[in-house]
């Protein structure tokens, strides 16, 4: 009977491929990648596609330097790339908002010709349902396909850490206890980088402001569907939600997610000032590559960093060991800790979620005048997401990302950095803001805050105002999709920006 | 004349259509409101524009100076030689380094910056714990240690301009003030300080226009960092433009800072004709 | 030759020794990097690779070798052009009064204050409205049109100094403005075209950002280009030595071609001599 459907399916895709060709008769696709470590798995994978539809596709590595330049004159000349693998989500949502991308929700509620599952489902079930709601723009929409997830965890040395008898921590206070026993040890605990755009605190802040708002979640899910609840132990009981733009707008004003007066915020921010004792002084002008080189030189016990450090930490002491043997030391990885009642008194639900974002998503540029075309784009990105090519993909890849795709297994020494568990996600709120500007502004109050020029109630006020005009700006933008008899109902004197 | 017909189609259609921009709310894609002076009005009450002009200040009293005096001083040890073949020499070392591209110059100040860097370690070295520091991650450094990289102020291609300078002066007149009797600086300060003060001009204008657009280094030294401390107009600019998806804004930033260019030169050049 | 001459010739060479030194000394790193692999560049930044990893220059001479024709091809063309662009505006602004001059020249000086970053865009939309994107066409003009206004007014700004007298010399002997400009600015021009030369190889040689969004095809890539996408193409993240080794190769043609070129200053000391 499977075997039956499964030939049914199949007969299905290939009609619908033989449809496309035909409009698409010699087509060449072009793919433009970010991502080089990518690029070796994307092209084992295409001459696949290439004998299924007739199209001819074109994968190219593009340079990352002035990568917003070329994104931006790409999109303008009218004849972008059909796909391009990028890591920037707020650059895609732009211009996804500004009607040059095709929009994903649409696409994601129909079959995947490519998807192999033996049951019919729609192309958004072969995705991690919380990778889907971390690609949302702050108004709830899609205009990216998730590809890879980055999967946040410290890395150490090991060798000080046998010296001095310490053992990975389970918990913030043993994380907190092990950096101080480091430091009384002379050496530095950890190399954080804090200049502005370096994510790596901003990715340990968003863990536990995740971790410590889920309380909240059903008071900012104001609009859900009906008999709708939470459930922290699965990831697919937030899978037709979204927070949207107004649900946002209320939940501020109603102060469960303004900084200035939720928990949450305070709590995070706090934890995040303890750690930063222990930082590397330097760290306001470090920047990510930076750390690496500092800890690869045994200069500083830990870094935090994602998944891709797995590649760069074993070429850059592979490269030691040709040079100077001595100088290699055994390292490891462990996860973000947990939060205990210890740690914290608030409410908590479940436990931490490792994964810090998505990294490389899938855009699809606009071809307007062109729908085969588009169509086309349509089908490869299907096709190249189809759990079983994905898993050839990442086969011949050096890539350690976690495919976003759940079932396609990511690869052997990436467990420590792959969440111990899946919990369920709605993106109730960012920590650094809500849109571009706003993050700029964040920067200079993070800044200040953990460079101890302004104290925790200032820094909470100032992020407040900072969330607030975001809000409010997005607002302006976006006046005729927001739903006005909700927000009338919730916030009868409107949103004071 | 073909350099206007060039300039014109690749340089003021451009700057027209861009600085048009400036009176619309827009990401420079699709969407595009008029908002009449509004982008302005904005720029007046944003702290981060003023911070970002004080620093712009700042920058400038400290390179412009360094970068006028500096290659002038490097041209006049050249000129003095006597050897031509080995001033040839010298004159390649000093120039040729404008080649190696600023990639390389950025990650050479990283490491001599770093706080385990050599700097620090040549202070602690030498007992002056107390003095060192992360110079690009402290406020208070941070604009110092940016300028720094200039070092040492020789700067390539002002030195040609005022070696130029310097080769169109009269040997003569040299000579009949040597005979007077007047000594080496006061064939300096006399003779050929007037003579080249055109190129002084120039190059001073030069290095403040340089100062003015400058923004890729501090943007992958520091991004603007610490707390806003190196942020210049010409990196909020792009940052507002391309970053935060408000070429607007930045535009009409552009023409502030471009109309603050122009007020600056024609008040150097008044005072500039009152010297001569 | 006398003692204190002595001495002074001395202390001449000890500073311009040290000012080489440090103004080298990027380039210096660049050599010393381009040796290394990734764990020497990660341990121990400053000291002498051993091993000496040469085959770091086979990346760097591959690259140089395929792109090395495209840079010269577009370098040169932005120079020559700018220099015959420039020297005959120069000239015009120089030795004529017309109506708006100083208007002109004022708005070529304004050019020059634009943030650059602002341009870019724009700049791109016209080039696609002309169908220049990529062709070589594309590469040159708008790099030239964009070095034009410092040229001229580098130019122009030594044009002016040259004494009427001479030119009046010219006129009775019966030369056009042609020949003038030919025969009596060019040569006592040197030094500055020179200048203005290596200033605009240097400018085209390094640019990355301009042909990275105005070409696609793999045949128009100049060197910076070229280099960016064979990392991203091979994966070289890992091989930072063999990135610089590539720019170190990169700019051997250019210090070559400056070798060369910088002679030429020694010809301007003439100069001196006809401006009595």
């Amino acid at each position: 009977m499977g075997s039956v459907r499964q030939k049914l399916r199949c007969g299905v895709a290939t009609f619908v491929m033989v449809c496309m060709s035909g409009s698409a008769l010699a087509r060449t696709l072009t793919v433009a990648c970010f991502h080089e470590d990518l690029l070796p798995g994307i092209r084992a994978v295409l001459p696949e596609f290439e004998r299924q539809t007739g199209m001819s596709v074109r994968a190219q590595a593009v340079p990352h330097g002035s990568y917003e330049l070329w994104i931006r004159t790409q999109m303008l000349s009218g004849d972008p790339p059909d796909i391009v693998l990028v890591d920037d989500l707020p650059l895609i949502n732009r211009y996804g908002q500004s009607g040059l991308l095709q929009s994903i929700d649409a696409l994601f509620a129909a079959p995947s010709p490519y998807d192999r599952s033996a049951t019919p489902r729609p192309w958004r079930d072969v995705f991690k349902t919380e990778l889907i709601q971390q690609a949302r723009d702050p108004s709830g929409r899609l205009w990216s396909v998730p590809f890879t997830q980055y999967g946040v965890g410290f890395f150490y040395n090991r060798a000080v850490y046998e010296k001095l008898h310490l053992t990975p921590p389970a918990t913030w206070e043993q994380l907190i206890s092990n950096f101080e026993a480091v430091r009384a040890s002379g050496a530095t605990a950890i190399a954080c980088a804090v200049r502005a755009n370096d994510a790596q605190t901003v990715w340990m802040a968003d863990m536990i402001l995740e971790l410590l708002l889920r309380p909240v979640v059903p008071e900012v899910n104001l609009r859900h569907a009906a008999g709708w609840h939470y459930e922290v132990a699965d990831p697919a009981s937030t899978r037709d939600e979204a927070i949207t733009l107004d649900e946002r707008l209320v939940a501020f004003a109603h102060g469960v997610i303004d900084p200035a007066r939720s928990p949450a915020f305070r709590e995070t921010a706090r934890l995040m000032r303890e750690m930063a004792r222990e930082f590397r002084p330097d760290f306001l002008s470090l920047d990510g590559e930076e750390v690496t080189r500092i800890f690869g030189r045994g200069e500083s016990v830990h870094f935090l960093n994602g998944t891709w450090y797995l590649r760069e930490l074993s070429m850059m002491q592979r490269s030691i060991a040709q040079t100077a043997p001595e100088r290699v030391f055994p390292w490891g990885v462990f996860p973000f800790p947990e939060l205990t009642a210890e740690s914290t008194k608030l409410p908590r639900l479940g436990g931490i979620t490792q994964n810090s974002a998505l990294r490389v998503c899938l855009a699809l540029p606009r071809h307007k005048n062109d729908a085969p075309r588009e169509d086309a784009a349509v089908a490869l990105a299907q096709f190249l997401t189809a759990p079983t090519v994905t898993s050839e993909l990442f086969k011949n890849t050096n890539v350690y990302d976690l495919p976003a795709m759940a079932e396609v297994p990511p690869k052997a020494g990436v467990e420590s950095l792959a969440p111990p568990r899946r919990n369920a996600f709605l993106q109730v709120a960012q920590f650094r803001g809500y849109d571009a500007r706003g993050e700029a502004e964040f920067w200079t109050l993070w800044q200040r805050f953990l460079g101890r020029q302004i104290e925790l109630d200032d820094f909470l006020r100032g992020l407040s105002a900072s969330h607030r005009a975001a809000l409010a700006r997005l607002a302006a933008e976006q006046a005729p999709s927001l739903d006005q008899n909700f927000l009338k109902a919730q916030l009868p004197g409107g949103f004071a920006p | 004349m073909p350099a206007w017909v060039l300039f014109v189609a690749f340089v003021v259609i451009p700057l027209v259509s861009a600085l048009g921009l400036a009176f619309f709310r827009t990401d420079g894609l699709v969407q595009r409101e008029w908002i009449g002076l509004g982008n302005f009005i904005s720029l007046k009450a944003d702290p981060l524009f003023w911070r970002s002009l004080a620093n712009l200040g700042l920058f400038a009293v400290f390179t412009v100076p360094l970068q006028t005096i500096g290659p002038l001083i490097g041209a006049k040890l050249l000129y003095s030689l006597r050897s031509a073949r080995v001033a040839y020499w010298y004159r390649t070392a000093l120039v040729f380094p404008v080649l190696v591209p600023s990639v390389v110059t950025i990650l050479v100040w990283q490491e001599l910056y770093s706080s385990s860097g050599l700097i620090n370690t040549l202070l602690a070295s030498v007992g002056l714990e107390h003095y060192t520091r992360a110079w690009l991650g402290d406020p208070t450094t941070v604009v110092p240690a940016i300028v720094a990289m200039g070092l040492p102020f020789t700067g390539g291609i002002s030195l040609l301009v005022y070696l130029a300078g310097f080769m169109s002066l009269s040997p003569s007149l040299e000579e009949a003030a040597r005979l007077d009797g007047a000594g080496s600086w006061a064939v300096f300060t006399r003779i050929e300080l007037p003579v080249l003060a055109p190129q002084i001009r120039v190059i001073a204008l030069l290095s403040l226009l340089g100062v003015v657009q400058n923004f890729d280094n501090i943007q992958i030294l520091t991004n603007g960092g610490p707390m806003n401390a190196s942020l210049t107009p010409a990196l909020y600019l792009f940052r507002s433009g391309f970053e935060f998806g408000q070429l607007g804004y930045a535009s009409a930033l552009g023409v502030v800072l471009l109309g603050m260019c122009v007020l600056l030169t024609l008040v150097l050049r008044k005072f500039g004709r009152k010297d001569a | 030759m006398n003692r204190s001459r002595f001495w002074s010739q001395g202390l001449l060479h000890i500073s311009l020794a040290i000012l080489a030194l440090l103004t080298s000394l990027p380039f210096i790193c660049m050599a010393l990097m381009s040796a290394k692999d990734l764990g020497q560049l990660t341990l121990s930044f400053w000291s002498w690779p051993t091993p000496f990893h040469w085959e770091n220059y086979l990346f760097g001479l591959q690259v140089t070798a395929r792109y090395l024709a495209n840079s010269l091809m577009v370098s040169g063309a932005v120079c020559v052009l700018t220099l015959i662009c420039a020297s005959l505006s120069a000239y015009a602004f120089s030795r004529f009064r017309f109506l708006g001059r100083d208007t002109l020249f004022g708005s070529l000086l304004m050019a020059m204050m634009v943030p650059s970053a602002l341009l870019l865009v724009p700049l791109f939309l016209v080039c696609r409205t002309l169908g220049l994107l990529d062709t070589a066409w594309g590469l040159i003009l708008p790099q030239t049109a964009g070095a034009l206004p410092l040229a001229i007014f580098l130019l122009r700004s030594f044009f002016d100094e040259i004494p009427r007298g001479l030119f009046d010399a010219a006129r009775i002997d019966g030369a056009g403005e042609g020949r003038v400009l030919w025969h009596v600015v060019v040569p006592l021009s040197q030094p500055v075209f020179s200048t203005v030369a290596v200033l605009n190889l240097v400018g085209s040689w390094n640019n990355y950002i301009w042909p990275l969004i105005s070409v696609q095809a793999e045949s128009l890539r100049t060197l910076p280009l070229g280099l960016a996408f064979l990392t991203a193409e091979r994966d070289l993240k890992f091989e930072p030595g063999r990135v610089m080794a590539a720019y170190f190769m990169a700019s051997l043609p250019l210090l070559i071609l400056f070798l060369l070129m910088t002679r030429q200053f020694v010809k301007g000391l003439t100069g001196g001599a006809l401006k009595e």
